[in-house]
């Protein structure tokens, strides 16, 4: 390169480039880049091979997205590096379009996942993707039955009316419960369906419950066509 | 493969079609559009019909030529669709298993909200007509839903009703409705029907009337339809409910909603405004607490009227209204309109139940939809939605939930359902379920202007429900096991139980009473039905058409044209029945009559009426009993429900049962045909409670007997009239409080008390009271009794006892005392002071004549 042609190319473009850079929004700047890498994978667990991540910056995952990573490895493997944002990302597998209904044989990852970066701006994020059809159809076949407990709910002897019982299948009371019973009436019956596992039952007069600590019945529930029947005498959330 | 000729042919079509479809000739075409009209038009005639697709007509719209329809069509509002002189329209014949509601009928059908207009001519007449014709009914027909048609130079044939007018406003001119099933129903409170010059013939039925306002028929001929040229109902009734919306005290908008999704748990309180498609995923879930408000702005981007913000719940949702506090799902217009909001949608929802208690939806096009979900909605309502819910391959539980002026309560197939404890008035269509695994009890299902229930297919149990005052009952079709018991189905404008290609089904033990046709109607039918009580019914017990199985042990009484009408070939087995007191042959129609029609046999005839246990708390809407009933526990007549006890009716009543009336009571015995009130075991006083009367305005009880109750009568705040009554060995025979009471020609005898009064106001003629401890007992104010003409004798403790309480003289002159010293026979004021006197003076020296007292 002459003189003549890097005062009339490279400088300029150097400090134009430069003045960009000052320009940039910081979430542009290279210092502000997060880099998300992971893996893309079968619902078998085997490694899915061109795949894409796709990034997008709002909640509205249903438009082109602001970023789409290169496609994975032969591994699975994906990278890609981007300003740091909060981010929704999903997984596609597509054979033909980027963009617009995944036609059969595409894969995808589901709901939408929210990133949020933190301090160290290497995230990693795993991803399975499936055929949704196909996923509707199993889920379909397998559809959930859940198995129902039926009892009294009283208090010093009484039965209560107009309460509810819950179900958790931890301990932990500073989340909601998962499961959900109607109100129960004058007679205090209650009923409540779940699939079958270990719980630790509850009940409250206001909903949602208070976060407060309950006494909880613990039970294990077995699958039946049959209503179990579980008395419940525990003082009132 | 397609050849040349037709692949040019198709092209040609396809252009035309777009041109007329999918543009639609639309308003008034300019030269230039006239020209390539012509074009089209000459073109066209070597054209077969095109096809029209489901579709809703969103702009004006212009048919001509031949039309072929394969799906249902929308005119919505503002909308006219016009129909040109010598057009020809096919409908392909369907019975559509679609779930939309905002059509009418399950059949293809042309529905019009907005205005059609039909523009025959002499020399071209319009034609509507099944593409496949059969017997008629092959599709819906034209089916005017609050819209508007003026129609010229038309024929209708094939369809179910050729013109369905629902507070519809229609002229016709030259217009023939034949070979349908229906020519014309004009049905609602809000219409305006004119036919000119016309002819309605050769349908089953000219024109049905279920409207406020007659249709205007001027130079019209309604003749030589098949079963009736004019069928004339009253509009169906429900009972009293609370019709005002619930009105929430509402809150600033707290959170505001467009098209998004939310992760997560999502807990709403206060006041929700969605304006866009809001989407729980999979995992997530929407809590809605106590008293929130939910508020869906309308959207319409395809201008078919129905509104498309809502919710899609993949997730899991919890609403969890209390009764004071409800969760309200509504419109967020300042004038909200059925369909303003589309749904809450549910998903492949069956991780946990989503539950629905206490939540109130209104203005919706379906208040609930789901498919693949598990579904419980308890203490809930539905108002003013095209469809309260929809569902479909799910498992629901439907409780305690309230449907209220939907154009369609609920529809359902494919699913596990429990609906109980429901309520249902004045809905256009009730409930429509299809090949489910069914559990129907004690729901009340009143006021609506189709079927009130139709079930199709699948299994059934229908038990404890109050099916009254629609314009049809129920209609189970190709159901194959299941049974109809204990259910109250009456007051249908035409028939209360329809049941055809039905099998291994049990009818037992249901009241079918006073409907506008018949109690029964069995097409290809195997059942056992057995005692029923199929009584009043304006034309027939039960209509069989064909039958095999056993009718035994059923009561039939005061059917208008026959017990049992055979048209079938086939005899029948009937044997074992009560016939209200006549014949067999007398009210049966079969081979006896017509030698083309089996024989029903019916041989073995009942001499006393078979029992019949009401089966219900309640015996609402104009009940009729007749032959012999047996009353559990105390059922009432509610508020605006009437009960008639036909002559010659035993009622019997268990140990401590009774009866309360809040509507109207007519006890109608006569001389020869008495009514009975008595015990079903025990023979001694106190044997069963009482018969109460609450404010049962223009009750009457005559020639009737009341024997072995607590209290016989026992009447508050009543205009009661009672006259030949016998009540014997009660505690007491008849107690009242206010009226006014007229008691005349009766008898009270052998009871503790004959007759309390308290507060009462009443005339007490021509009666004979003895042979009680006290024949009456006036508690307080006795001012208002007037007593006179009656034979009091033989009452051990007094003839009149004055009450501790009443400081009023009692007017009891002109009576006899048994032949003794009246005042002996007496307790009051002059044997202790403070207490009102009967007024005895004068008084008979001989007892009146009152052989006719009382029943023989």
């Amino acid at each position: 390169m002459t003189s003549g042609q890097f005062r009339s190319f490279v400088l300029p473009a150097t400090v134009l480039l430069l003045s960009t850079a000052l320009l940039m929004p910081p979430e542009l700047r290279a210092e502000e880049n997060v880099t998300i890498s992971g893996k893309i994978s079968s619902i078998n667990g085997e490694p899915v091979v061109g795949a894409e991540v796709y990034l997008y910056a709002s909640g509205n995952t249903r438009k082109p997205a602001d970023f789409i990573s290169p496609k994975t490895t032969p591994t699975g493997v994906y990278r890609v590096i981007v300003p740091k944002a909060v981010y929704r990302a999903v997984a596609r597998l597509k054979k033909g379009e980027r963009y617009g209904p995944l036609m059969p044989g595409d894969r995808h990852s589901g709901e939408p996942v929210k990133i949020v970066p933190d301090e160290e701006n290497e995230l990693t994020l795993d991803f399975t993707v499936a055929d949704m059809q196909e996923l509707a159809q199993r889920r379909e076949k397998g559809r959930t039955d859940l198995a129902e407990i039926s009892g009294i709910v009283s208090s010093d002897g009484k039965r209560i009316a107009s309460v509810y019982v819950y179900a958790r299948t931890g301990r932990l009371t500073a989340t909601l419960p998962e499961y959900f019973s109607g109100w129960t009436a004058a007679d205090g019956r209650y009923n409540l369906k779940l699939p079958p596992g270990l719980y630790f039952l509850g009940m409250a007069a206001e909903f949602p419950p208070p976060e407060t600590a309950a006494a909880l019945k613990e039970v294990m529930i077995s699958a039946g066509k049959l209503p179990v029947a579980i008395d419940l005498q525990l003082p009132l959330q | 493969m397609i050849a040349g000729p037709t692949f040019s042919f198709l092209l040609l079509h396809s252009i035309v079609y777009h041109y007329l479809m999918v543009n639609r000739v639309t308003r008034q075409p300019n030269i230039g559009n006239r020209v390539i009209l012509s074009l089209i038009l000459l073109l066209f005639l070597l054209l077969p019909p095109q096809n029209a697709e489901a579709a809703i007509i969103a702009t004006d719209t212009v048919w001509q030529n031949e039309m072929l329809l394969t799906e249902d069509i929308l005119v919505p509002p503002g909308v006219t669709l016009t129909v040109r002189p010598g057009t020809t329209v096919r409908v392909s014949p369907a019975e559509s298993t679609k779930t939309d509601p905002e059509f009418i009928s399950p059949l293809i059908e042309i529905t019009v909200r907005g205005r059609i207009s039909i523009e025959g001519s002499l020399e071209a007449p319009v034609r509507f007509m099944s593409a496949e014709p059969g017997k008629g009914g092959e599709w819906g027909g034209l089916l005017l839903d609050g819209g508007e048609a003026a129609l010229k130079n038309c024929t209708i044939t094939g369809a179910d009703s050729a013109l369905y007018l629902l507070d519809a406003k229609l002229t016709a001119e030259n217009t023939t409705l034949s070979g349908n099933r229906h020519g014309a129903t004009v049905i609602g409170s809000d219409g305006k029907v004119s036919i000119t010059k016309s002819i309605i013939s050769n349908n089953d039925y000219g024109i049905i009337i279920i409207a406020r306002t007659e249709p205007l028929l001027t130079g019209t001929t309604v003749a030589g339809n098949r079963k009736k040229d004019r069928w004339k109902e009253d509009l169906p009734t429900a009972p009293e409910y609370q019709k005002n919306s619930y009105a929430p005290s509402l809150l600033p908008i707290a959170r505001t909603y467009t098209d998004e999704a939310l992760l997560g748990d999502t807990v709403w309180r206060g006041r929700i405004r969605v304006e866009g498609n809001l989407r729980i995923p999979e995992g997530s879930r929407l809590l809605i607490t106590p008293g929130t408000v939910i508020e869906f702005s309308r959207k319409d981007t395809n201008n078919d009227a129905i509104g498309e913000n809502g919710i899609l719940i993949q997730g899991t949702i919890i609403a969890k209204g209390t009764k004071l506090a409800p969760i309200l799902f509504r419109s967020a217009e300042k004038s909200r309109k059925m369909g303003d909001w589309d749904s809450v949608n549910l998903m492949n929802s069956d991780k946990a139940e989503n539950l629905f208690e206490n939540c109130i939806f209104e203005d919706a096009y379906r208040g609930l939809h789901f498919h693949y979900s598990t579904v419980k909605v308890a203490s809930s309502s539905f108002r003013n939605n095209f469809r309260g819910i929809q569902f479909q391959e799910s498992a629901v539980e439907i409780l305690d939930a309230e449907f209220i002026a939907n154009r369609s309560g609920v529809q359902g197939r494919d699913s596990f359902i429990r609906f109980s404890d429901n309520r249902l008035f004045d809905n256009h269509q009730g409930v429509n379920f299809f090949r489910n695994n069914l559990t129907f009890s004690a729901n009340q299902i009143s006021g609506t202007l189709k079927e009130a229930v139709r079930i199709r297919e699948g299994n059934a149990t229908i038990d404890r429900n109050i099916i009254t005052g629609n314009r049809l009952g129920m209609l189970l079709t190709d159901i194959y096991y299941g049974a109809v018991t204990n259910n109250l189905l009456a007051n249908s404008s035409e028939t209360a139980l329809s049941m055809r290609s039905v099998d291994n089904i049990e009818v037992s033990n249901n009241y079918l009473g006073r409907n506008g046709a018949n109690g029964l109607n069995l097409q290809d039918v195997r059942a056992e039905i057995k005692g029923n009580l199929l009584v009043s019914n304006a034309e027939r017990g039960i209509g069989i058409t064909s039958f095999s199985g056993t009718i035994s042990g059923n009561s039939f009484a005061g059917n208008g044209l026959y017990a049992i009408d055979l048209e079938s070939d086939e005899d029948i087995d009937a044997v074992g029945n009560w016939w209200g007191g006549e014949a067999p042959v007398a009210v049966v129609f079969d081979r006896q009559r017509d030698r083309t029609r089996g024989r029903v046999l019916a041989d073995t005839v009942a001499a006393q009426p078979a029992s019949f246990t009401w089966p219900l708390d309640l015996l609402s809407g104009q009940i009729t009993l007749a032959g012999d009933i047996v009353i559990n526990g105390h059922p009432e007549v509610p508020k605006g429900s009437a009960l008639t006890v036909s002559p010659g009716t035993t009622v019997r009543f268990a140990a401590n049962a009774g009866l309360k009336v809040h509507g109207r009571l007519t006890s109608a015995g006569t001389p020869a045909k008495p009514v009975r009130f008595t015990a079903l075991a025990g023979k001694s006083p106190g044997s069963w409670d009482e018969i109460a009367l609450e404010q049962a305005v223009d009750s009457t009880i005559s020639h009737t007997l009341i024997e072995y109750a607590t209290w016989g009568i026992h009447s508050h705040f009543t205009n009661l009239r009672i006259d030949h009554l016998l009540a014997r060995q009660n505690i007491g025979g008849m107690r009242f409080r206010s009226g006014p009471v007229l008691i005349r020609q009766s008898v009270f005898r052998e009871n503790s008390i004959g007759i309390r009064s308290y507060i009462g106001n009443a005339v007490i003629e021509e009666n004979v009271i003895t042979a009680n401890e006290i024949g009456l007992f006036v508690r307080e104010r006795g001012s208002g009794l007037t007593i006179r003409n009656n034979n009091f004798s033989e009452n051990s403790d007094y003839n009149i006892r004055s009450g501790d309480f009443n400081a009023e003289d009692i007017p009891a002159a002109e009576n006899w005392w048994g032949g003794q010293e009246p005042l002996a026979t007496i307790f009051d004021g002059r044997m202790e002071e403070g207490v009102g006197k009967v007024q005895l003076e004068p008084y008979l020296k001989s007892p009146v004549n009152l052989e006719n007292a009382g029943i023989k």
